[in-house]
This record gives structure tokens, C-alpha cells and sequence, in this order.
């Protein structure tokens, strides 16, 4: 206790003091820092793709050049209609990147905001939502995703609206679960003794708390949104066909599979690089933004 | 002096549902009728074991449950018939210490943020400045130093944050305190601290307490009035030197002799009462007195017929049809 | 077992014994000592009561007896624990598994988190007593109702079928008791065994437990924050703070003439029956947490007659009466 009873003032820290501090402490968890590390590559490889290899290199076909081993003129190889499969995984990071974390980002923000209010005023609306969400999930996701891009047509933005619908349902119910378990805390009844306000409770207390699971749950669901893109785009629902993009690479190359791994490792290690560097950031962020692990 | 609560056939069922529509198969009764109230100022001991609704009886009064049927009257004012902005405001001078301080602070926030957060609820404060003086004083008050507001709750022991939650407790300037197992959670030798805290808060600012406890030694030491509650019922009901010194209730009887006695000196006056069984299941409660199936005394009249709660004279109310046991005075 | 050991003073058989007892964690910044230098006997047949508050290392003591918190970050250092001459600190996994539920048994503080949810109770007694004895599964099942019925339990053969969950507190207690008698244990290591249980339930089982001990004739170690419980079953009392002995005494010597300046604080900050005066004599400061324990003796920052000396160094424990220790620098002699 010897520490504690010092006497000097502490003031509240500024935004920037936090901030500073939440750094400090994800910089200690070594994977969460490598995690960041080929995030950032990864980022920086979609911003810049333009300069680090011309577009026409990842759509331009040649038929002398199909199923090329890597090489120093094609540093990985040339899939079955002759492109280079390193500009078609640089320019491929733009759409397979921002569909993952597009898509991740809204399904957790709408998926989030039913969840709370489901787990905090419980009753009919409760009932009413989670009978649908049972619904919704006995359609097989892809299915309904095509129904929905089917209707709308197939693009960029609403293969995005397809995949967060499908995704909604599962961040409602994890949302659901998670409230529920911190609604019966003590601290929430303190606070409403305080005479705070539903939306003050919800969204001081409840929701800080339920960061942790929401995060790591996001985190690993950007890969398998990947995935379900690439399928649609399989079937020609998602993104064109020269377009480049990581899942439709893959799905490309399965039938070369033992003729040319090459064309499945290359893009299949992009996506797992992607999620794992993911995963281990939100293990780091909900890490560094938890007091209790503060000392 | 008058009666800063008072409160009038309080019932809280839990309903039971099942089957395909949902129906109301039966009804947990968790408080079954409880009539009490409070002088200004004043403590009142509520004592009984887990299970015996204790703390639902705190919670609803304070309407964090909703109460099923009854009446809660604050300083003459019926809650039940009050809009929800005056019943707000009405909370705004009761407040509650939760008995495990680890779970009743929110990890994400420091102290500050805890003590303040009823201040800013209420719009009490005008300035930053304002509301940092409070907490301050708040935090001297309660026997913390104000360097430590901008830490959180994990980083403190279980009594400091005990002081912290009743600092917050008093924030809103309550007039009455509901203190549930207040003191149970923590070390012998804090208890004692928050204890005597609780004592001199309760002297200079005249707040009114309810006090659930199952430890009967600190309920004695606290409490002016004594409520003795067993299966959702209040069995007996009296001054603390009536309830302590003659008692009437056989379970209350029990209840002081299972307390383990201290000295050489304890041990040897104290006849034990050993209760056979356990608590029957709240789903299929006795006809007749809810304490007859572990009651040593029990008659016949005791299954069938439920006693009446009656005046034994001087406001020592108890609920038993043998009305001849303990009555030596 | 091998010969066993006669004090002199008095003629009582040593169980256990415990000399010297460290124990160390080791964290990334520091280690920890959560046990320091702990000595003290348990005699066949007798109950020794051991009391301090959280952390002060009582549980943590015990646990060590069978090895029970083991681990990269748990260091044993030096001191020997002798249970029946063996001393178990060095024995090897396999030979503990053999005194561990037979000659000694565990009971904690919450029996839900021992039993598993899954079995039934005579599924699990049945199995814990074939581990040590050869016997028909049926012939077990005959066994174990026998002793639920010992533990005073309606209708044994009725509740072996019952899981664990559709069982009271107090029942489920008697289940641990009866699964550490079934096997004859020899010592019986209680933590808190009372704790979660309402009073009236408190008193069956304590004395329950007085009962069967005066029938099987064998120790207890209860481990309690709880001084009442204590004064009711224990011979003997031993007092921890901050990872040591501070004081040992038989009971009623304990509860009317403690010597340590933290025993009498503890005792008199307890509200009891005739107390007249309007606050509790406190105990000022707050309970040390094991990574900022004080240097010297634990106490010193929270007692009244705190020395200089306190502050340096811990005491060494003395024999203020016959079977009564001190570790106080007050009643050390220059």
C-alpha cells in the first residue's frame, strides 16, 4: 500500500497522455506489435499498388506465359491465362481488403447496436428479434447473399451490403450473450442508483465492457467475409472477373491445385496473413484498452 | 421524529414460465408480504439466510426490481403513484452499497468518474471545477486520499473500495442508504473500519439506513430496530435489545444460538438450537408456517394454520402460534 | 508408515509437521513470497485452527502440504514437511497421488467446483474410493451410502443417483466430508468450508464434523477468516498475517489472553453480544497485498507499539507459555 499513499496530485490525464499510454502498453505485446507490423504492410501495398507494379500487369493476359513458375520476371509465377500473380495479389490487397474490414466494420456497428438493445431492454422486442435472427440464420449464407446481390446487382458496394447481412445475425446474438452477462453486474444497478440514464448506462458502462469479446470476435471474422466474397464472386455475383481479388484468385487456382500450388499458396497465404495480422491486433487493442491488466 | 420510509405489504413474485406459450406455471414468491418503516436518522437490521429475500426487499424498495404488489412511501410521498420523473427524483435521495465491492465498480473507470457520475446524472454540479472539489471532499470523507482519483477500482483493496462505493452512495446527498451485506465481503479487520465509518457518516449528515445482513453480531452492533425475515416473510420484528435480549421467534432463537460463540465464558451460557434440514424449496412452500417443517416446537396447528404477525406488546411483533415459548421476560 | 515420533512435552502423537515452509512465486518483475518461514504441528485427533485474512498465505500453506499449487512459478524453498515421517515436499508426483485423497483430503470452500457436474454423487464417490481401495463397483456404491448416512444425510442411496447441482450447500458439503472419510484419511484439510453456508447450515456442519472426528479419530486443519468458527472447533489456533505465524496458542488462550498486537486487534474489532460502546476498537491501515509486502515484520506499518527493530527485521517466534508462541519484538529480551 506504501505506493498508493504518496501524497502528490494526480490531475485526469489529457487525450493525448492516454493515448500515449494505451501505446505503451500494446507496444509490450510483442505479436499484438507484429501483427500491427504486416497490417501496415499490408496497407501500404493496397495505398501504393499503382507504383509498386502497373495495374495492366494484373490483368493483361498472354498465352506464351500461362502456369509460369516463380521467377525473376514473375516473382510469383503466372496463373492459367498468363497473369502475374504478384500484381494481381498487390492490386487484389485493395478490394479483398476493404471487403473484409468494410464489411466487418458494419455488421459489427449494426449487428452491435440491435445486440445492446436486445441484451439491455430484453421483453417482446428481444423475442421478437431473436425469432428472426433464428430465421435468418437457417438460410444458408451464401444463398441469401446472392438472393440480395441478385436484387440489387452485382457490385462493389452491394456484394458489401450482402455480406454484412449475412454477418449481422451472428454479431447479435454474441452482442446479446455478452450484454447479458454484464447487465446483472453490480455495477450496472450501482449506476442506474446514480440516476443515469438508459443511454448513459449503455454506452458508459455496458458497452466498455463488452469491447473484448466484440473485438476478438470481429478480428477473426474478417478472413471467413474474405472467403464468402470470393465465393460470390466464384459465381460472378461479387467482384468481375479480371478484377483482381484474393478469394477469386483462389477459388481459380483450386483446380491447379497439385499441378501449381504456387497459385493457392500465394493468395491463400495473403488472406491468412491478413487475418492472423488482425486477430492479433484486436487481441492487442482489447489488451491495452482493459485497466484491470494495468498495474 | 418521523418515518422517513415506510413500507406496506411489499410482494415480489418471480414468475415461472414454460411450455410452448410461455405460461405462468407458478410464482416464486421471493417476498411475501413485508411491512416495515423507518424513523429518520434511524438503522433498520433486516437478518436472515440466503435465499430468505433479504435483498430483494432492498432492491425493490428502491425500485431497481419492479415490486409486484404493495406500497413504498418516502417521506410521505407514495412512490407507486408518483410519475417516473418524480419517482427519479425521489431516487436521487436513496442510494445503495452493494455487498461485493469487486463487482459493483465498473472496471473501465476510475474513480472519479464513479464518484461523479451521480452529480453529473442529476445536473448537481455547474462547473468542472465544482465537481472536482465534491469528489474531493467525497473521497476525504470516506477515508481516501484524493490523489488516488484517477485510479481504477482493481487497483485498490477490498475496504478501499467499499469507502469508494459508499463515497459514490453519498454523492447524490441521499437521506437513506440501503447497505446490502455492506461489510459481508471484506476482512475482519476492515470490516470494523467501514463499520465505524458507516457510524459517523450516519451521525454527522442524519442518514437513515437499512441495514441486510446475515452476520447477526454486526446487525446488533449497528441496528436500532430488528427485522427478522425467513422464506420472503418477516417472522419477528422488534427493538434490537428486544430482538437480542427476548427473542420469541423459535427461528430467531435458532438463529442467535448457530452463531458461533467467542469465549469460554459465551460458549458456556449459550444453549444451542441445532435446526434439522434444510430451507424447503421455494416452489413448494409449507401451507401453514413456513418454518414448521424444521421448528422444534412445532404442533399440529402449525401445518395447517399460517400465524398471524401480532403485537406482543411494546412493538415486538412476531409471527408463532406457541406464544408461550420464550415469553419470560 | 514408518515409526512415529513422541514429543516429550506432551505425550500427543505428531501427524504432520511443518518446518521452515517457503514459498516463493515467481513473476516477470519480482518474486513473491507468499509463505515465509511457517513451522507449526498437527497432533493425531486434534484440530488446529488456522486464521488470518485474504492473502496472508493460510490457504496457500496448506495447499503446499500435498503439492497442490504447483507450477513454473511456485519455488519450494527449503523447509520439510513431514506427514508420518514422509516428507512430502520431495516426494514424487506418483507417490502424492497415493497419499493425496487417501491419507489426505481437501475440503474447499465451494464443494460445486470439486464435484463434477456431470457424474453423479456416487459415480464420483465410487470412483474416488476404488482409486485407492480394490473393490467391486457395486460393494463401493454399499460403501458410500454407509457413510452418506454417517454425514447424516436423508435417504442416501437416493441422493448417490442425484448430480451434484440439484444438491443444497450444506448437502454438498456433506458429500466432501463423507468422500474424505470413506477413504480413512488421516487429516482432513478444510479452507473455508463453512464460508457460503447460512449460519443455522454453518452449525449442522461444524458440528458434524466435531462428531465424526470424535468417531474416526482424525485431524483437522481448518483454514478460516471467520474467528467464531474458529473459537467452536479448533484445539489449537494459529494466526497468519502477511505469509507468517504470528502467533499459536491453544484456543481459549487465544480468545482471552492473545499476546501479538494484530491477535488482540482482531479479536476486539469483532462486534459481540455485550458490547456497550458506540465504535469498534480498529485495527488502523489496510491488509497487505502480496507484491508490496512491508519490510521487517508485516505488521509494523498497521500496529500501535511498533519499534524500530519492526521496521529491520522480523522476530524470531517465542514460547511466551508452554504451547503458546509469540512473534513480537515486544516480548523479545535484550
Amino acid at each position: 500500500m506504501k505506493e498508493i499513499e504518496k501524497t502528490e496530485y494526480i490531475k485526469s490525464k489529457s487525450k493525448g497522455e492516454r493515448f500515449f499510454e494505451n501505446w505503451s502498453l500494446y507496444k509490450k505485446n510483442k505479436a499484438a506489435v507484429l501483427g500491427l507490423i504486416i497490417l501496415m504492410i499490408f496497407v501500404l501495398v493496397a495505398v501504393f499498388a499503382d507504383w509498386i507494379i502497373p495495374y495492366d500487369a494484373a490483368i493483361d493476359q498472354s498465352s506464351a506465359e500461362r502456369l509460369q513458375n516463380p521467377s525473376s520476371q514473375h516473382f510469383f509465377g503466372t496463373d492459367r491465362l498468363g497473369r502475374d500473380v504478384f500484381a494481381r495479389i498487390v492490386h487484389g490487397s485493395r478490394r479483398s481488403l476493404s471487403l473484409g474490414v468494410l464489411t466487418t466494420f458494419f455488421s459489427v456497428l449494426i449487428g452491435g447496436f440491435i445486440g445492446i438493445c436486445c441484451g439491455y431492454f430484453g421483453g417482446k422486442f428481444d423475442t421478437i428479434v431473436m425469432r428472426l435472427c433464428d430465421v435468418a440464420v437457417s438460410i444458408p449464407p451464401l444463398l441469401f447473399a446472392l438472393a440480395v446481390v441478385a436484387a440489387l446487382g452485382a457490385n462493389m458496394t452491394n456484394l458489401i451490403i450482402a455480406i454484412t447481412a449475412i454477418s449481422i445475425p451472428g454479431y447479435i446474438r454474441v452482442v446479446r450473450s455478452v450484454i447479458l452477462s454484464i447487465v446483472e453486474q453490480e455495477y450496472i444497478y450501482a449506476a442506474r442508483m446514480c440516476g443515469s440514464r438508459n443511454g448513459v448506462i449503455m454506452f458508459r458502462h455496458i458497452l466498455p465492457n463488452a469491447m473484448g469479446p466484440i473485438l476478438v470476435q470481429a478480428s477473426m471474422n474478417v478472413a471467413s467475409m474474405m472467403l464468402a466474397a470470393a465465393g460470390l464472386s466464384f459465381i460472378g455475383m461479387g467482384v468481375q472477373a479480371p478484377t483482381p481479388e484474393w478469394g477469386a484468385m483462389l477459388n481459380d487456382a483450386k483446380d491447379y491445385m497439385f499441378k501449381q500450388p504456387y497459385l493457392l499458396i500465394f493468395p491463400g497465404s495473403a488472406i491468412a496473413l491478413s487475418a492472423l495480422s488482425l486477430n492479433l491486433v484486436g487481441d492487442g487493442l482489447r489488451d491495452a484498452l482493459d485497466p484491470r491488466l494495468r498495474t | 421524529m418521523s418515518e422517513l420510509i415506510e413500507v406496506k405489504n411489499l410482494k415480489k413474485y418471480y414468475p415461472i414460465k414454460s411450455g410452448f406459450f410461455n405460461r405462468n406455471m407458478y410464482n416464486v414468491k421471493a417476498v411475501d408480504g413485508v411491512s416495515f418503516s423507518i424513523k429518520k436518522g434511524k438503522t433498520l437490521g433486516l437478518v436472515g439466510e440466503s435465499g430468505c429475500g433479504k435483498s430483494t426487499v432492498g432492491r425493490v424498495l428502491l425500485g431497481l426490481n419492479p415490486l409486484t404488489q404493495g406500497e413504498v412511501i418516502f417521506d410521505g410521498e407514495s412512490m407507486s403513484t408518483a410519475s417516473s420523473e418524480r419517482r427519479r427524483e425521489m431516487r436521487k435521495r436513496m442510494q445503495m452499497v452493494f455487498q461485493d465491492p469487486f463487482s459493483s465498480l465498473d472496471p473501465r473507470m476510475n474513480v472519479y468518474d464513479l464518484i461523479s457520475e451521480g452529480m453529473v446524472a442529476y445536473n448537481m454540479v455547474k462547473s468542472r471545477d465544482e465537481l472536482e472539489a465534491k469528489v474531493n471532499d467525497l473521497m476525504t470523507l470516506c477515508g481516501l486520499f484524493p490523489d488516488q482519483a484517477y485510479r481504477y477500482a482493481h487497483q485498490f483493496s477490498g475496504g478501499q473500495r467499499q469507502r469508494i462505493c459508499i463515497a459514490r452512495a453519498l454523492a447524490t446527498n441521499p437521506d437513506f442508504i440501503v447497505l446490502d451485506e455492506a461489510v459481508s465481503a471484506l476482512d475482519v479487520s476492515i470490516q470494523a473500519q467501514i463499520i465505524n465509518l458507516l457510524k459517523d457518516l450516519q451521525d454527522e449528515m442524519g442518514l437513515t439506513y437499512l441495514f441486510v445482513s446475515h452476520d447477526l453480531n454486526i446487525v446488533r452492533f449497528i441496528s436500532d430496530e430488528v427485522a427478522v425475515m425467513y422464506l420472503g416473510e418477516i417472522v419477528e420484528y422488534g427493538t434490537r435489545e428486544q430482538i437480542f435480549d427476548r427473542p420469541m421467534h423459535p427461528y430467531t432463537v435458532a438463529l442467535l444460538s448457530a452463531s458461533p460463540a467467542f469465549t469460554r465464558a459465551e460458549k458456556a451460557n449459550k444453549a444451542r438450537i441445532i435446526l434439522e434440514g434444510d430451507l424447503p424449496s421455494p416452489y413448494d412452500m409449507p401451507q401453514g408456517c413456513r418454518f414448521a417443517t424444521r421448528c422444534p416446537y412445532r404442533i399440529d396447528k402449525c401445518d395447517q394454520v399460517k400465524p398471524d404477525f401480532s403485537d406482543r406488546g411494546e412493538g415486538h411483533f412476531c409471527m408463532c402460534h406457541r406464544k408461550e415459548l420464550f415469553n419470560q421476560k | 508408515m514408518n515409526t512415529i515420533r513422541k514429543e516429550n512435552d506432551n505425550q500427543k502423537e505428531v501427524l504432520l509437521s511443518v518446518e521452515h515452509l517457503r514459498v516463493n512465486f515467481k513473476t516477470d518483475k519480482a518474486i513473491l513470497n507468499a509463505v515465509e518461514d511457517v513451522s507449526f504441528k498437527v497432533y493425531r485427533g486434534e484440530t488446529l485452527g488456522i486464521v488470518g485474512e485474504s492473502g496472508c498465505g493460510k490457504s496457500i500453506t496448506c495447499m503446499s502440504i500435498m503439492k497442490l499449487i504447483q507450477g513454473n512459478n511456485v519455488i519450494y524453498e527449503d523447509g520439510k514437511i513431514c506427514f508420518e515421517d514422509v516428507n512430502t515436499l520431495s516426494l514424487s508426483d506418483k507417490a502424492l497421488q497415493e497419499i493425496r485423497g487417501k491419507e489426505i483430503a481437501y475440503i474447499f470452500q465451494e464443494p460445486m467446483t470439486a464435484l463434477n457436474p456431470l457424474y453423479t454423487i456416487g459415480n464420483q464417490m465410487s470412483e474416488a474410493l476404488r482409486l485407492h481401495v480394490k473393490i467391486s463397483k457395486k460393494e463401493a456404491l454399499k460403501q458410500c451410502a454407509h457413510y452418506l448416512e454417517k454425514v447424516k444425510i436423508p435417504n442416501p442411496n437416493e441422493v448417490l443417483m442425484r448430480y451434484p447441482f440439484s444438491l443444497s450447500g450444506g448437502m454438498r458439503q456433506r458429500v466432501m466430508i463423507a468422500m474424505a472419510l470413506i477413504t480413512n484419511s488421516k487429516l482432513i484439510i478444510a479452507d473455508e468450508p463453512t464460508t457460503a453456508l447460512d449460519v443455522t447450515i454453518q452449525a449442522q456442519i461444524l458440528d458434524l464434523m466435531k462428531e465424526l472426528q470424535g468417531e474416526f479419530g482424525c485431524s483437522y486443519i481448518f483454514i478460516t477468516h471467520d474467528l467464531g468458527v474458529i473459537s467452536e472447533v479448533s484445539d489449537r489456533v494459529a494466526v497468519m498475517y502477511g505469509g507468517r505465524i504470528v502467533e499459536c496458542a491453544d484456543t481459549d488462550t487465544m480468545f482471552e489472553k492473545a499476546k501479538h498486537p494484530y491477535t488482540i486487534g482482531l479479536i476486539a474489532s469483532r462486534p459481540h453480544g455485550e458490547m456497550v460502546e458506540d465504535r469498534l476498537p480498529v485495527i488502523p491501515g489496510n491488509v497487505p497485498s502480496l507484491n508490496n509486502k512491508p519490510q521487517g515484520c508485516p505488521f509494523h506499518p498497521r500496529c500501535e507499539a511498533v519499534m524500530d527493530q519492526c521496521r529491520k527485521s522480523f522476530p524470531e517466534a517465542i514460547t511466551y507459555a508452554p504451547g503458546h508462541t509469540v512473534a513480537c519484538w515486544q516480548y523479545i529480551k535484550e
